[in-house]
């Protein structure tokens, strides 16, 4: 079984208070302690940390519940329920300022207020686990280099994160409201309006687009950008926009051309290489020839030129073949 | 059969050597005129060619000073379209053949340490010619 919820009661009466912790007790909680003045309350909130209070709006003291309930508000997240005997609208009223979770008009039954406390400790779950989820993902979204942002389906930014300002030059209070139109060239703007009609024929789950195009910095450079692209639609199915993240690719794009460019300059070398070795070659192996057959030859003098050739014809296949040809193939195309 | 082939080429060694081994040839005799480089080349090939004489090949190198082999071929190719010409080089598959082959070169000479192969590469190309 499931830890109790724990919980303090706030309750100026003491005979009432009494018959509250048993209701408690009697419906399967645990009640941790009980309080009669609102300073009192927010003390033992703070350091018993209830997961619930049940609180009296009218408490001795200067003080009353409302004021106990925003003290807590301001210091914790546990969840408050207002207990009245009055039904009073102005009251009320006062008391919906601290966001509580439910009001129980006393008297009430065993089943009414085990029902609140119920919702009251559900939806505080609830709560805490959607912060908890928007915490992270405000800390990514703030955190990341990439820049996330939504897009409406007139192409106007709708939210960004910080990231653009590193990016782009613009803050994000600058950049939403703006249409992409005005980041990028008509060229690009024409590309993803086409992109994005193909997309849209997809279905949501399979819509992903990645693509690449230059947004203008605040500064009038021009950025290279990947940009990956999703669809979004509402809860019956009807697309509103689009999300995305954007990535700064200027680097890797220099980086790219650099790469190429040595590739280009080795390619030039060695074939510029080849060609004035290749020349000296085919006059040497010429003069061998010659030198050869112009007379006759010792034995010795046979194996000398032997050797000239053999080594002229190695720097021939080595500079063809080898360097240039082999090397060439397998490096650089 | 007696052919005339024209070569241009700055390398000295390279003009002298190309008679050398080209008279050895037992089945055909060759005249053999050179140039030094792409506009010596295109004047003389305009002369003996103004002279009514026949060129069977032009042996086109393409690194040269004065006027490399790409606009020599295309000068001799505007004045003579029928010239039949080879690139006579270092090394193939470089931007610049192509754009010699494409001025109207018919094709490549590989430079080479082996004279008599080269020998029987120019002619298989004059045979077929």
């Amino acid at each position: 079984m499931a830890k109790k919820a724990r919980i303090l009661i706030v309750e100026d009466e003491a005979i009432v208070a009494e018959d509250l912790e048993m209701a408690v007790t009697n419906i399967g909680y645990e009640v941790v302690g009980r309080a009669a003045s609102a300073d009192e309350a927010v003390k033992k909130a703070v350091v018993l940390k209830p997961d619930l209070l049940l609180m009296d709006i009218v408490l001795i003291g200067r003080k009353n519940g409302i004021d106990a309930s925003h003290e807590i508000k301001d210091k914790t997240d546990i969840p408050v329920i207002f207990l009245t005997a009055y039904t009073d609208i102005g009251l009320i009223d006062k008391a919906k300022s601290t966001e509580p979770y439910a009001y129980l008009v006393k008297p009430f039954q065993e089943r009414q207020l085990f029902a609140s406390i119920e919702m009251g400790l559900y939806k505080c779950r609830a709560e805490r686990d959607l912060k908890a989820s928007e915490k992270m993902y405000h800390l990514l979204a703030n955190n990341t280099v990439d820049c996330i942002w939504l897009m409406n389906l007139n192409f106007e930014f709708t939210y960004v994160n910080p990231s653009i300002l590193q990016m782009v030059g613009f803050t994000p209070e600058e950049w939403v409201g703006s249409s992409l139109s005005e980041h990028c060239s008509p060229e690009d703007m024409a590309l993803i309006l086409n992109l994005t009609k193909a997309e849209q024929k997809k279905s949501p789950e399979s819509s992903d687009l990645t693509f690449e195009m230059q947004l203008w910095h605040k500064n009038g450079e021009k950025i290279d950008v990947e940009i990956s692209n999703k669809l979004v639609f509402d809860a019956a199915g009807t697309l509103v926009g689009f999300q995305g993240a954007t990535r700064d690719i200027t680097e890797r794009k220099r980086a790219e051309e650099q790469v190429e460019e040595a590739y280009r300059l080795r390619e030039h070398f060695l074939k510029e290489t080849s060609h004035r070795i290749i020349t000296p070659v085919a006059i040497i192996g010429g003069y061998t020839d010659l030198l050869e057959e112009s007379a006759d030859h010792s034995d010795q003098q046979k194996e000398y030129i032997r050797i000239i050739r053999e080594r002229n014809e190695e720097i021939q296949e080595l500079v063809t073949d080898s360097l240039a040809g082999k090397y060439l193939k397998e490096h650089v195309e | 059969m007696d052919y005339t082939i024209l070569i241009v080429d700055d390398e000295e060694p390279i003009h002298k050597l190309l008679p050398l081994f080209l008279v050895r040839h037992e089945k055909h005799t060759f005249t053999v005129h050179s140039a030094e480089n792409g506009a010596e080349g295109v004047d003389r090939y305009n002369k003996l060619a103004g002279n009514g004489q026949k060129l069977d090949l032009v042996l086109m190198d393409l690194r040269m000073p004065v006027m490399d082999g790409v606009e020599s071929t295309i000068r001799i190719m505007a004045n003579d379209p029928k010239a039949n010409i080879y690139l006579f080089t270092a090394y193939a598959n470089t931007e610049v053949e192509q754009e010699a082959l494409d001025a109207g070169a018919k094709g490549t000479i590989s430079k080479s340490s082996d004279w008599y192969k080269t020998i029987n590469t120019i002619v298989t190309i004059l045979e077929s010619t």
